[in-house]
């Protein structure tokens, strides 16, 4: 079930109805509701993965209470690491299996001896990575006695399933989506107000930006070897929209359905490309999994405690391990691993905390500075793009060499040129929105305090109709795959 | 909770209103909009071979109302629509292998067919009639929220096609227009009994009318043709003697050899092709 279709259109309001009206008087009957609706939702995608979900929740829930009840550090050791081995054994098998077997027949290969690896032919069970993590981090939290185990199954299973961040995160945290869980929520008007305008900025950012994007970004990026320089240039453009308003665009949808149910889930973009450097970037890009990496990874492996080598090691291990969460290929390890390099300079002057605030706060325009750091860094970002769109890399290399080596200055050639130029037209408009909105959680989020109602509802209905007319051709979510 | 869904109606109204507004506009729209078909004695009727392959201009009195990916259901009910309102002598039928293909079958369904084919059979359509064929009702009805509520427009008649000749060459791409039409992944596809029954479906139509109908299967290139499976020429054949045998003229230029430089591909004369495929056409008819 996509949140842009009519199936999740007809299914939101009936559980929003349902969880308002028939169990708001109980806790108990809140989070079953919200249960039954998760795993519907789920199901819809493909029931047999069902088992997976549900495997994977028992799993953490009895590791947890097992952890919590063990008498002594051996026991929780041994219960911990069943939990982490179960799990990403899970997901090596159904993501990267055959990744790994063929990698390791080409490097044998390599050496002059031929293997004939067996790969499974399996389909990736949509949101493995994003459950996964909402278990990893749960079993780890209890691990380090940060939290105490949830003794209610209903309640632990609704953290792991709540259906807005199901598929595609925000990558929650028991301590910051459980007590939530566990308390009876009441309707908030402004809340639901305020869900429902980001549902609609999300909604907007999916299906007019990205979509729009993605057919022109597909065109380009499919046909490489037919275009010339200032094209690819093109395609990497469109497809750096592409999957920040795909991306962006499925987090805010997922913020604002959770907020209609008075649940607040952590925010993940933060206006990524007006980052005055990659620093600053990833602060604000897919905020859930960086902050993930940063808890359970970076900081476990001794952060920047260590020394210079120490913390530049630490850094090319969360980038590259980062790459490798998003696919089972070596372009995500490359982009991964290209981040990292960007990085680097930023760690060794001990830059890479300069700029913690909104950009030209308080100001209508950035400084000549301020936005020259933008385009640079924005620049950066896209170059990465490439790797993470391309089939492998031997096209991604094919791709930037062929933006270098021919008419890298001359006017794009691409069919319906005019339509394109139409959809950059969409994404400045869309970039004067967040740019003007940058200060809140979201572009139009603070549009309760400074505009009045009929300017308000002009705007949501402006926002409808381009959604209805310049709504681009449906694509699935990019990060389902993930 | 009161004030949020006082707020979602107030909201919701001005909105509903826009679009029963524009929905009368539409119907009066609708109701106003000509049928863009000339007066004519010959009317040419199929898909994209059709389309690209007769050109009406060398007849005396021909329109060429084809379209891209027409199945028979279509071309039946544009025929209903039009049969009274013109005098029509003759009616020319595209009838090939890829005509009674079940692939046919799943143009109201397939998302890369189904908003096209609705949008030009949705006035037209009487969608209980397709038995044998899956019918996207949601894409259906959003088709009609498209075309009726969303916006006022002018056009609505989206079902007559015209001649389409084209003078460059593509790529011959035999296979590609081969599995489309006759394969799903590798496995043979059957052939469409829906296809089949709105094809003597028109015939009886016309005929009732008294109009002639013609069946013409266009010429393709030869490398397109060994690509058909040997099953489905066998249905054609058999469909083709049964026509024959039932008094309908139909004339089969399937293996007429032709040059490469009159195709556009493997399936499609271009803008030269037809005009000789035309000339020949013409003459055969008369004779």
């Amino acid at each position: 079930m996509l949140f842009n279709s009519l199936a999740f259109a007809i299914f939101l309001p009936i559980v929003f109805f349902l969880y308002w009206f028939l169990t708001n008087k109980s806790l108990k009957a809140q989070n079953a509701l919200l249960l039954i609706a998760s795993y519907y939702f789920y199901a819809c995608w493909d029931w047999r993965f069902m088992f997976l979900l549900i495997f994977s929740t028992l799993l953490d829930y009895f590791t947890g209470l097992k952890m919590s009840d063990a008498n002594n550090q051996t026991s929780k050791k041994i219960w911990f690491w069943l939990s982490i081995v179960i799990n990403l054994g899970f997901l090596g098998v159904f993501k990267y299996y055959n990744f790994f077997a063929t990698s390791f027949a080409e490097a044998l290969s390599n050496l002059g001896v031929e293997v004939h690896p067996r790969t499974l032919s399996i389909i990736l069970p949509v949101g493995i990575s994003f459950y996964t993590f909402h278990g990893l981090s749960y079993v780890i939290d209890i691990y380090k006695s940060r939290i105490k185990a949830e003794r209610s199954f209903i309640e632990y299973a609704v953290f792991v399933s709540f259906f807005p961040l199901l598929v595609a995160g925000p990558i929650e945290r028991a301590t910051h989506l459980l007590p939530q869980i566990k308390k009876q929520r009441t309707f908030s008007y402004a809340k639901a107000v305020d869900g429902l305008r980001q549902i609609l900025w999300g909604l907007f950012k999916k299906i007019v930006i990205a979509d729009n994007c993605a057919e022109y970004a597909n065109i380009i990026f499919n046909n490489s070897s037919d275009y010339n320089g200032s094209t690819l240039v093109l395609g990497a453009l469109l497809f750096a929209f592409q999957i920040y308003g795909d991306f962006s665009g499925y987090s805010d949808i997922a913020l604002g359905t959770a907020r209609l149910f008075g649940i607040e889930l952590l925010r993940n973009f933060a206006f990524p490309y007006f980052s005055r450097d990659i620093a600053e970037f990833w602060r604000r890009w897919h905020i859930s999994l960086s902050t993930w990496f940063r808890d359970y990874l970076y900081i476990p492996l001794g952060g920047s405690k260590g020394g210079m080598w120490m913390k530049i090691r630490n850094t090319f291990i969360i980038f590259i391990v980062s790459g490798f969460w998003h696919g089972a290929n070596w372009t995500f390890i490359i982009w991964g691993a290209l981040n990292a390099l960007y990085f680097l300079p930023l760690l060794i002057t001990n830059n890479n905390r300069n700029n913690l605030h909104i950009v030209a706060e308080g100001k209508m325009l950035p400084t000549l500075k301020e936005f020259l750091s933008i385009l640079f860094t924005f620049g950066l970002t896209v170059f990465a793009w490439i790797f993470f769109r391309a089939d492998s890399l031997g096209h991604a290399i094919s791709y930037i060499s062929g933006i270098f080596s021919t008419d890298l200055f001359s006017i794009p050639d691409i069919k319906d040129f005019e339509k394109v130029l139409f959809v950059l037209a969409m994404v400045m408009v869309f970039l004067v929105m967040e740019w003007n909105g940058r200060a809140g959680q979201y572009a139009i989020s603070h549009l309760d305090i400074r505009w009045k109602k009929p300017f308000r509802f002009m705007l949501y209905y402006a926002i409808i109709f381009m959604i209805i007319w310049f709504g681009g051709k449906q694509q699935e979510f990019i990060y389902f795959q993930f | 909770m009161r004030q949020f869904f006082k707020s979602l109606l107030y909201f919701i109204i001005p909105l509903f209103l826009f679009f029963i507004v524009n929905f009368i506009i539409n119907f009066f729209f609708i109701n106003k909009e000509k049928i863009k078909v000339k007066e004519s004695s010959v009317l040419i009727v199929g898909d994209s071979h059709f389309q690209r392959g007769i050109d009406p201009s060398l007849f005396g009195s021909a329109e060429n109302i084809a379209q891209l990916g027409e199945p028979y259901i279509i071309s039946y009910w544009k025929l209903k629509k039009l049969q009274s309102s013109l005098k029509l002598d003759t009616v020319i039928i595209g009838f090939a292998p890829h005509n009674i293909s079940s692939f046919n079958d799943e143009k109201f369904s397939d998302p890369e067919w189904s908003s096209e084919m609705f949008q030009r059979s949705f006035l037209i359509g009487d969608y209980k009639d397709t038995k044998g064929m899956v019918v996207d009702k949601i894409g259906l009805a959003k088709v009609v929220l498209m075309q009726m509520f969303l916006l006022p427009r002018k056009k609505h008649i989206y079902y007559i096609g015209k001649f389409a000749g084209t003078p460059q060459k593509k790529k011959m791409n035999p296979k590609d227009a081969a599995s489309r039409h006759f394969y799903n992944k590798n496995e043979i596809l059957k052939s469409s009994e829906t296809s089949i029954a709105f094809l003597e479906k028109m015939v009886t139509l016309l005929k009732s009318r008294n109009i002639t109908p013609i069946l013409v299967c266009t010429p393709v290139h030869s490398s397109y043709l060994q690509l058909i499976p040997p099953s489905f020429r066998q249905t054609f054949t058999d469909q083709k003697e049964k026509f024959k045998q039932s008094g309908i003229k139909v004339l089969d230029y399937s293996e007429l050899t032709l040059p490469d430089s009159l195709f556009m591909d493997a399936d499609h004369l271009n803008m030269e092709g037809s005009r000789r495929f035309t000339q020949q056409l013409i003459t055969d008819i008369h004779n």
